[in-house]
Parts: structure tokens; sequence; C-alpha cells
């Protein structure tokens, strides 16, 4: 039976009511999501699909993921592929993940292992986890304002003021970026830090303590390394919300073509005060901007089938990771 | 009567203002086997505790009063707390091994000590291993991960990984609550056998193990020390009552 496949049968009739209402609206989200999925997917790959001929097509057709996948747009990002979007959205995701995790980690191991509990720790504690429901393009405001007009500008006054008054880094760039979206993310690192932490059984703490372990060594030793999964877990949450974010990110470096790309073969090689382009700009800038219209829809489903399936992968990746460790520190969620 | 190692001076100490231990006096002989006694919940626990240090950084507990191992006031704020607790090793209640592996939830102390040379920590390891009756049962599984031996085995495992730092005060918080009789026999040979070199504190429910192994016994009451005196004395004569009550367990 097809009900029973998925459901206990229910006792009464009251809860097979319930059964069905609660049953039906699952499969209301499922036909959303699918419908959604497949609508990105069937769109986005007939883009690939060769329209003419049936000499050697799927030759062709992966070919043409290949080219859009590795081509510079032209024509006003109308035709051509997607890779500066591409390669920033990587880019600035990437970097936003190496500034969000030690400060997101240190911060969590101070507020719950070495600051007194208190008042102002449960005040600190609860405006920071408030900080995650702030919307973003506050957080793209915030930005523009510290970062790259306050940050920035002293940078240039102080380390380069020979080029001035055209700005270096008092304008928007990648580094602005990453660091928008670090803080942007940075709460939910800190929330998935702390719990872990909280986590770890109070016996494993006294019995290296008692060894003549200092507290910090205590942490280094014991502790941290027992977190980690829930680190990444909250790094892997970070990610997938920072490659989705575009709105604030326009304010601070996102932009809708990009001469050239932030890494490249002249030093410093990392340019942080460039431009970038990003998945999300490219693809809101293709469907609500462009002069050619509805022309330019297929390029659109094409560029978010690539979006869902890079986030897709950085999840993926950091799931893999995690499962990895979960599998080394096992035992400990046996122990009494 | 042998030199006091460790004297407890009105010793308090609450729980968020629950009374837990109440003005305990007690001096710990060195080189002997104290054994302390009394019903769950008294505050057995927490007295060795208190001699490690442990419950500093509790919050909401206060102590009060004076511990001295040497004549040092343990509690002055120039001692130095990591130098204690190598001193005094501690023995916990529940096995709480490090979720490494077998060898090294052995070394971790002495890794902490600064001790890298693996042969001086391959030495150690078997040493601790092989008082803690245990060597047998692992030495071809060391890099195993400790959390997979059987809860008696973790009990002696952590038993070696406290021996194998050399601390000269041993306390043990009912070591041999899991341990089949064979190998509860080695454990309390191994006791006899270290308190040549250890002042020992020995918790325990059982109370043969008590007068089998320890050379003094104290009594503990709800946070009071009810008695104190030679296990002898106290087994075959006690003053009080309620001491002779809970020995023949007539505890109410
Ligand atoms: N961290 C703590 N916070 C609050 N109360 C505590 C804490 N640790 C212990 N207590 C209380 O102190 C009392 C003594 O506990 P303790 O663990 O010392 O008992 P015990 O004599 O070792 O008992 P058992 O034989 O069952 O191990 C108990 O009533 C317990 O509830
Ligand atoms: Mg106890």
């Amino acid at each position: 039976m097809l009900k029973n496949l998925f459901a206990r049968q229910p006792y009464t009739t009251q809860d097979q009511h319930w059964l069905w209402l609660s049953g039906s609206m699952l499969l209301i989200c499922m036909l959303l999501v699918a419908s959604l999925l497949f609508l990105i997917g069937v769109q986005g790959l007939s883009f690939f699909w060769p329209s003419d001929g049936d000499e050697a097509v799927w030759t062709r057709f992966f070919h043409n993921i290949g080219l859009f996948l590795t081509q510079a747009p032209t024509d006003h990002n109308q035709s051509g592929g997607i890779f500066p979007a591409l390669f920033g959205t990587v880019t600035m995701v990437l970097l936003m993940t190496l500034f969000v995790t030690p400060i997101g980690v240190l911060s969590a191991v101070y507020l719950s292992e070495f600051a007194t509990q208190n008042s102002v720790t449960r005040l600190l504690r609860i405006a920071i986890y408030n900080l995650a429901g702030v919307p973003s393009i506050v957080f793209g405001v915030f930005g523009l304002i510290f970062f790259v007009y306050i940050l920035g500008g002293s940078i240039d006054q102080l380390f380069f003021s020979d080029s001035l008054p055209a700005p270096t880094y008092g304008t928007p760039g990648l580094i602005w970026v990453s660091l928008t979206l670090a803080l942007l993310t940075l709460p939910v690192v800190i929330v998935a830090t702390e719990e872990g932490l909280s986590r770890i059984p109070e016996d494993y703490r006294s019995g290296c303590l008692a060894l003549g372990a200092t507290q910090s060594e205590m942490l280094w030793k014991v502790v941290l390394p027992l977190t980690t999964p829930a680190m990444l877990t909250g790094v892997i949450l970070a990610i997938a919300r920072a490659a989705g974010e575009v709105a604030p990110l326009m304010l601070v470096g996102v932009v809708r073509s990009a001469p050239e790309l932030p890494i490249d073969s002249q030093f410093p090689f990392l340019h942080l005060d460039r431009n970038v382009m990003h998945l999300g700009y490219h693809i809101f800038d293709l469907g609500m901007q462009s002069p050619a219209g509805s022309d330019v829809m297929p390029i659109v489903f094409a560029a978010s089938l690539v979006l869902i399936t890079l986030v897709l992968m950085l999840n993926l990746t950091a799931i893999i990771i995690r499962q990895g460790l979960r599998r080394r520190f096992q035992h400990y969620n046996q122990h009494p | 009567m042998t030199p006091a190692k460790i004297e407890i001076e009105n010793l308090s100490l609450t729980f968020a203002d629950r009374q837990v231990l109440n003005q305990i006096n007690l001096n710990i002989p060195a080189n002997q086997v104290t054994a302390l006694i009394g019903a769950s919940g008294c505050g057995k626990s927490t007295l060795l505790k208190c001699i490690n240090r442990l419950n500093d950084l509790k919050p909401q507990c206060d102590i009060d009063g004076a511990i001295r191992i040497d004549h040092e006031d343990i509690y002055q704020k120039s001692y130095d707390v990591t130098d204690l607790r190598r001193k005094v090793g501690m023995v916990f209640q529940v096995p709480n091994p490090f979720p490494t592996s077998i060898y090294e939830n052995v070394v971790f102390g002495l890794k902490l000590l600064g001790v890298r040379k693996r042969h001086h920590l391959h030495e150690a390891a078997e040493k601790s291993l092989r008082q803690a009756a245990l060597w047998d049962e692992v030495k071809d599984q060391l890099n195993q991960n400790a959390l997979q031996l059987s809860g008696g085995q973790q009990q002696r495992l952590v038993i070696a990984r406290a021996l194998a730092v050399e601390p000269n005060i041993l306390m043990l918080d009912e070591p041999a609550s899991a341990l089949d009789p064979i190998s509860t026999l080695k454990i309390e040979e191994l006791i006899t056998e270290l308190k040549q070199t250890y002042t020992i504190l020995l918790v325990t429910h059982n109370m043969h193990q008590a007068a089998r192994v320890s050379d003094f016994t104290a009594f503990l009451d709800q946070g009071r020390i009810m008695e104190t005196g030679q296990t002898r004395d106290i087994f075959t004569n006690p003053r009080r009552k309620a001491t002779e009550d809970y020995i023949t367990g007539r505890y109410a």
C-alpha cells in the first residue's frame, strides 16, 4: 500500500485527518521543489542541447557546457559564457570562509569557554543570534560605509597616498565583498561552534585538567578537535547562505562586468581591490536589465542551473569532509 | 602516627547555597591507603575534587577552609594549579578515556609534560598498563580507539593514564566498580604495592574492599566527617552508632 509506505497506520479517524492534511502539505512542498528543479534543469540543459542536426549531439552538448563555463561573456553579457561570474562567486565565497572560520570559532570559544557566564554574556549571545535575522541588505549598507569608506579610505591615506585622489581600497572590491559576506554569516558559525562546544562531555574536560593540562591545552588537545564536525556544520551553512547572497554585494564590489579576474599571473596574484562578477548578479542583470528582453532567458536558466549546481557541490564537499570527521569521532557520542 | 601528607582544615563547600561539605577536618597520612566511605551523595567525590581543585571552575561553587599538601596551602593565590594536578592523580568515578587511541590516552599526561622521546613514552605506557593489569589484553591493539574497550577495561585504562605521570598522591573514586573479581584483586594488589611510593585515597562502596586494602578509614555522612581512625578499629569497634549501621548495612 502506498500509504503504508510513508506513514505508520494511524489509530483513529482524527489521526487519519491529520495524516492526510500533513501528507498533502508535504506533497505540495515536494511538487514545488520538484517543478523548480525540473524547470531550471530542463530549461538550463536545453540551452546546451545542439539545435541542429543529429551528428554527435552528445559530444557537442558537453562541448557547449564546457564553453559556457570557461568563456567570458560577450555582447553585454547576452551571449558567450559565464566564466568570470563563476570564478568570482567561488573566489569570494572561499575568501569569506577564510575570514569567517577563525573569527567565528574563536569568538565562540571565548564566549562559552573563557567568559564568565552572566547577564552580559547572555546579552551578547542574544545580540549575536539575532544578527542572523538582520536583512542582508543592511549588511551591504554597513559594508559600504564601514569597510569601503572608513576602513578602505584610511588604508588609502596610510599606504596609497601617492595615487590619491584615485582610490585603491577606498572603493568597492573583492576584499570588502568577502568581509561583508563574512559578517553576514558570522552568527551561523558562532552558533554552531557554541552548540558543539556545549556538547563535549564534562568528563573529558575534567579528565584532561586532572592530568595537569592548562585550560588552553585542554581546549586545543581535546575539546576543539572534538568540536570540528560542529564547526564544519556552521561553515557549511555559512557557505550555503553566502553563495546565494546578491543584493548586499552589489554595494561593496560585485559588478555587472569586470574587466579583469581577481586572480591572475600578475603580482600579487590575488587582487583584493578589484571589482568582481557574481553568478547571482549576472542572472539578475540578464533577467531584469537586458535590452534583449526575453531572448536571453535561456542563458538565465543555464546560469541558474550552474549556480544551483555550484551551491550543491560546495555543500556536498563540506558534508563529505564532515562525515569523514564524524567517523573518526563516532565513539564520542556513546560515552555515558 | 605517620606524618600527614594532606591536611584538610574546616573545609566547607556550597553549590549554589547548598551545603555539600560541612566543616571537614581530616588528615591523610603519607604512604598509606585512606578509604573514604559513606552513602551515595554524601560528598565523597566532591571532597576528592577539592584536593585537586577541580571544583574551582564550576559556577556557583564556594569553598571555605584550607587544604595543605606537604604543609603548603594549595588554595593560596601563588600555588600552581597544573603542578598540583600533576602531583595529585585522579581516577574518576565514571571512566572517562579520551576518544583517541589506547596508547594516546596513556601517554597524554606525559606529552603535556613535554616528553617527546618515543622509547621513553613506549616504556612508560607499557609500565603503567602492566601496573593497571591491562597490558596483556591490549598490547596488540594499542592504536585502537579507547572507547571501544569494555567498561572494566576503560576503568583500568584511566588508572594507567593517571599512573603514567607518576603523581605522589593518587585518588581513586570507586576504581573497581565495573571490574570482575580477578581484575578487582589485581587493582587491590596494585594499590597495596603503590603505597610504598604513593599516598592513596580510595573511595569505595565495597566495605570488604575498604577493610582489605585501607589503613585508615574516614566515614562521611551528609557532608560531615562522622568518624575517622584505623580501618581495623573502625571495622571491628566503631565508636558511633551511625558508622556501625553503615558498615553493617543497616543504613536507613
Ligand atoms: N556540580 C555540581 N553542582 C551542584 N551540586 C553538585 C555538583 N556536584 C555535586 N553536587 C551535589 O553534591 C552532593 C555530593 O555529591 P558527590 O558527587 O560528592 O557525592 P558522592 O558521595 O560522590 O556520591 P556517590 O557515592 O553516589 O558517588 C550531591 O548531593 C550532589 O547533588
Ligand atoms: Mg561519587
